[in-house]
Formats: C-alpha cells, structure tokens, sequence
C-alpha cells in the first residue's frame, strides 16, 4: 500500500484514509454528544416530553407521587359502567350550587405527593409534607368564601392566600391557589411549604424515584411510583406493615381507562434474591387464582390476560380487563347486592 | 599499485519481522484491499439498511402517525424510543449483520488467497503465516466495526428520543451494545476464519450455521444450543437492552421460555473460547496445512 509510484494505489491509500476519518468521526462525535447528553440528562426518558405540569412542585426528595388524569378517567366509558352500579357518595349538586365546582367538568388532573420532611423544613414547621395538587377551573373567591362561611380562617405566605380549618376527624386542612388553576389542599404545615418553596426548578433529585417515573407512560389515564426509604414507605407506614414488604425497594404502577382497564405494576426487589421470592409468590397467587376462578367465566378473562414477568430486581404483573369482562363483572357485583 | 580486490563479505540474512511486526504489516495490506472489496459494498448497504429505517421511524413519529402506545394481547403495551433501539440492535445487528459480517469476512480470511491462487505469494514473505492470519482477521475487525459502529450510532441518535426516550439516559445503553457487537464481531469472525481454513466451500458452510444452524437449534429444547454463538450472545443480551419496559419483558420471557438464555457470566466465557479457540485452530491448521493450488 505504499507504493507511491504507482498513482492508484496512492489514490485508495488517501480514500482508505478518508473513509476511516469519516467513519471515526461519526463514532467520535457521537461518543462525545452521548456523554455530554448523559452527563447533563434531565429527567429519565418517559417523563421529560409530557410529564404533568404540576410535576414541578413536587419536592426534590419526595418518595412517593401518584397522578390521574381526571378528564380522561370521568370521561372514560369504564366510569360510565361503573357508575351503573355504584353511584358515588357525593352530591354533586349541591357541590355545585356551593362552591361553583363540578368534579366531572372542572377537575383535569390530580396529582398527590408524599416527601419527608427536610431538615431545614422540620426545624421550621413540623409536620406531614403530603399534599394533593388540583388543576383544573375553580373560582378562588367563591371556594374562599364558602370556606369563610365554614368557619375557616385566611392567612398569607409568601404571597398566596391559605384558607385553613378544622374539619371533623380529619384535623386541620388547607387550601391554596399556587397558581391560576391550581389547587393545592392537606395539611396546613404541607400546604404553606409548598406555597413557600414555589414550582422547583430542580424537579425530583433522587435517582431512584427519577427512573420510576421514567418507567410511567405519562399518557396512562393514572399512575403511581413510590419509593421505600429507610424509615419506611412514606415515614409513616406502620412498622408492622413495612416489615411484612421488606423486599420491596420501590413499585410502579399504571392503569389505562377506556371501555376497560389494563394494569402495569413493575415491582422493585431490593436485590435479585429478593426480587425472585417475589416472582415466585406473585405467581402462586396467580395459580392459586386461575384455580378458583375455574367455576367463573367472568373472572376467568381477566386471569387469561394477567402476566407475570421481570429479570434481575425487577418483577412486573399486568392484566387487562376487557369491557365485556366489566360488564360480566359488574353484573356479578350487582346480582350478588341485589336482595 | 592497488590491492587485489578481496571478496565483499556475504550480506547477513535479514532477521525475520517479529510476530507482532509481521501482523502489523500484513493488517496494513489486507486492511485497504478488505475495505474496497465488493464485499464491503454489499455490507454497507446491509448496515445502511437499519439507518434508513430508523430515519423512517423518526419521520412517521414527528408527523404524529406513528403512535408508541397499544395493546398487545389485551394488555396496554408502551414502546419508547430505547426500547426500539434496543430491539433493533438485537434484531438488526446482532441476530443479521454481525453474523452476516463474520461470515463473509471470515471465511474470506484464506479462502479468498486460496482460490485467487495468491496464497503462495503471500507464505513466500518472511512471515509466519500465522501473522498472516491474525494480521488479516485484525483488518477484518476494524473494517467491520468501521461498518457496523457509526450504523448504530446513527440508529441511536435518530431513535433513542423519540416517544419520550432521552439519549442521556440511554448512552450506558449504548455502550453495552457497542461492547456487544464488538464481541460478537470477533467471535463470529475468529469462528468462520477457522471455518475458512477447514472447508472448501467456507461461505456456503457459513450461511448453512448462520441462518440455519443457528435459528433452528436455538428453539429446538436441549443442549444443542451450545453449540452456537446465539446462545452465548443473548446470554449478554439482557444486560444491553433497556430493563424497562413491556416489550422488553416480552421479549426476554420469549428467550426464557425456550430456555435459552444463560447467565452473563457463562455468555461471555462461551463467547471468548469460542473466539480464542477458533483462531487459535485457525492459526494451527495454516500454519501446519500444505496448500495445493488447483491449475
């Protein structure tokens, strides 16, 4: 090849060189993007494109979140069938006629949320950092002074008015417009951090809670991750309980509303040993299921569609009900109510 | 009154190139002939092929008729970009192209000498013709990973954001399946370069395993499946395809249930004695075998 009399070869030698710079380039380049991307990356893929605006006033060290899509789920034709038998408890028109607010036309999303508390922040305010966040169309005045007339009392923080009152058996709660059509209702101590702290620029820092969502299809109807810390599920989940789930690290979970319902739940083990114990109970229970569900048809579809699966720490479960399998359901339900 | 003239000296036999030195030079020659080849042409349309398809799938997503979402078997199924990548990876490169190209490079290593009756020049250097080998299977990987390389990059630059997928988040990924390829090329091609020194008809023997061999055992329960590169591969499979995801999970119950994956550590010792013993056997057999060109 180095032959430089003889002109062709010279000319391959040169075009083997290009080639090969070409090629290195394209790999060099991309190696180099790749590791900036990587290096600078948001939030984990899934999450980052249309994840719920409201995302954004979760705490960076939250452990838990769960969202629903409440125009997607109250428009579903699940809801509608489901309605047929069970009608909800609340009377909506006198929630109307009160406070302006109709829950099937007024609320688009919901999304609640559970963090420990921050040093800093128990130091300031003890107390529970859940909170439920609210967008959708309200009327603050309105919603205010139903709440005055109930005996609530309005304070200020950091510029957003806080509507707060004891309600039976529940204990103090608060309201508060973060932002135009955004609602946020719990605790009062919650709710005036959360008014203090504003939409984070930083979203949620944990590594482990930023892949869970990333696991979510941030276009299912509702969804919830959910991280267990040292002190628990949440910090509050009684011992008792949390030592029944030791191997569980962390769990995602989706559902799809339409004319029926399909459920995603990926399971995280604390570690491979641990995972596949889970595997392996899941899989009992689903046997143990298929086998009392001979003598039901209408059980018997739901149990055909679950699966069972994952790999290293990881253990999914899904199953899909069908409308057709709803409507055998619900008429189940109602014949077994009915006197 | 000058001298008679006394006898130059003998000139001392030049000292024989290294090993080593002797691979580097014959990697040189065989590096730009391999690149040329009209074999490389037909291979980097083979490669080409993923491209164009990635830059489909990315055309389809950003003018909204390509939808990620869906249900499969009643159950709600979610594709985001990664996971397309990484099932074209498997599905593309690692289960056609790779194969493909160690088929058609490797075989060629002596073959291609053998029939082109220019083997003789070739031993006739004051090289080993082990160097010969190795310095031609070296040339084989780096113009194989030349293809094959910036063909992933390309498919992972174009897929990997689309529906939802960050490339920050899927670069590790990447890096494992480049590690993969690049295995996958130097088993393949140390395997059929010993195929290549053993039959006369290397490339048809070649494509028998690759497309025959190969798909058929992998699904046939037992221990056959041993005796492929498959086996090993999608052994490491799992630890390069994205973890999340149902059609991953589809897809690795798939692999579970015909029993065929084993653990990354057994895939990756199968995948060097492959590769070590089938060079090795290579290098033997040429430097022990007497070639006979046909006149």
């Amino acid at each position: 090849m180095g032959r430089t009399d003889d002109g062709m070869m010279v000319s391959r030698s040169r075009r083997t060189r290009y080639v090969v710079l070409a090629s290195g380039g394209v790999l060099a380049a991309g190696l180099c993007g790749g590791l900036v991307a990587y290096l600078n990356r948001g939030l984990p893929r899934g999450v980052a494109a249309d994840a719920p605006a409201e995302l954004a006033f979760v705490p960076a060290n939250a452990t838990a979140v769960a969202y629903a899509d409440m125009r997607a789920v109250m428009a579903s034709e699940f809801r509608r069938r489901l309605r047929r038998i069970a009608p909800s408890g609340v009377d909506r028109e006198q929630l109307e006629r009160h406070l302006g607010l109709s829950i099937e036309r007024d609320i688009d999303r919901v999304l609640v949320f559970w963090a420990p508390e921050a040093d800093e922040d128990a130091a300031a305010e003890p107390g529970a950092s859940g909170l439920a966040l609210f967008a959708g169309r309200f009327d603050p005045a309105r919603l205010e002074t139903a709440a005055r007339g109930g005996g609530a009392e309005v304070s200020e923080e950091n510029g957003v008015r806080i509507v707060s009152r004891d309600v039976d058996d529940i204990g103090s709660l608060a309201m508060a417009f973060l932002q135009p059509g955004l609602a946020a209702v719990g605790e009062p101590a919650a709710v005036r951090r959360a008014a203090r702290r504003g939409a984070g620029e930083t979203g949620i820092a944990d590594e482990g809670m930023r892949r869970l969502l990333g696991r979510v299809d941030t276009r299912s109807s509702a969804w919830a991750v959910a991280r267990f810390t040292d002190s628990g599920l949440f910090g509050w989940v009684p011992d008792s309980v949390s030592e029944q789930l030791p191997a569980v690290a962390a769990f995602a979970v989706q559902a799809r509303i339409n004319g029926g319902l399909g459920v995603s739940l990926s399971v995280e083990g604390r570690d491979d040993q641990a995972a596949q114990n889970l595997r392996d109970v899941v899989r009992g229970f689903v046997a143990l299921a298929r086998l009392q569900a001979l003598g039901a048809p209408e059980l018997q579809a739901i149990l055909d569609s679950l699966e069972t699966g994952g790999t290293g720490t990881g253990v999914t479960l899904s199953f899909h009900v069908t409308a057709e399998a709803l409507d055998r359901l619900l008429s189940m339900v109602s014949s077994a109510d009915a006197p | 009154m000058s001298s008679p003239r006394e006898p130059r000296p003998p000139r001392p036999t030049p000292t024989p190139p290294s090993f080593p030195a002797s691979v580097s030079r014959v990697y040189d020659l065989a590096f730009g002939r391999m690149l040329w080849s009209r074999r490389t042409v037909f291979m980097a349309l083979v490669v080409g092929g993923p491209v164009a398809v990635a830059l489909m799938l990315r055309v389809l997503v950003s003018t909204d008729l390509l939808d990620a979402a869906g249900v499969v078997d009643g159950r709600p199924v979610t594709v985001d970009g990664p996971t397309i990548f990484g099932l074209m990876v498997w599905g593309f490169y690692l289960s056609f192209s790779v194969p493909l190209l160690g088929v058609f490079y490797g075989t060629s290593l002596i073959a291609d000498e053998v029939e082109d009756k220019t083997v003789t020049y070739l031993f006739t250097r004051p090289v080993p013709r082990g160097a010969v080998l190795v310095g031609k299977y070296l040339a084989y990987l780096v113009c194989a990973g030349l293809l094959v390389l910036p063909s992933v990059m390309l498919v992972f630059f174009l897929v990997t954001p689309l529906l939802g997928g960050s490339i920050g988040a899927g670069f590790p990924d990447l890096l494992k399946d480049f590690a993969l390829l690049a295995a996958g090329l130097a088993v393949y091609g140390a395997l059929f370069a010993l195929v290549g020194a053993v039959f006369k008809r290397p490339l048809l023997t070649g494509l028998v395993f690759v497309f025959g061999w190969e798909p058929i055992v992998l699904v046939v329960p037992g221990y056959m499946k041993r005796f492929t590169v498959s086996y090993y591969l999608q052994g490491l499979v799992p630890h390069a395809l994205p973890r999340d995801g149902e059609v991953t999970g589809f897809l690795l119950e798939a692999l579970r249930a015909n029993e065929v994956l084993p653990s990354a550590a057994a895939g990756a010792a199968g995948l060097a004695v492959i590769a070590l013993g089938g060079l090795g056997l290579a290098v033997r057999l040429v430097r022990r075998r007497e070639y006979v060109l046909e006149q």
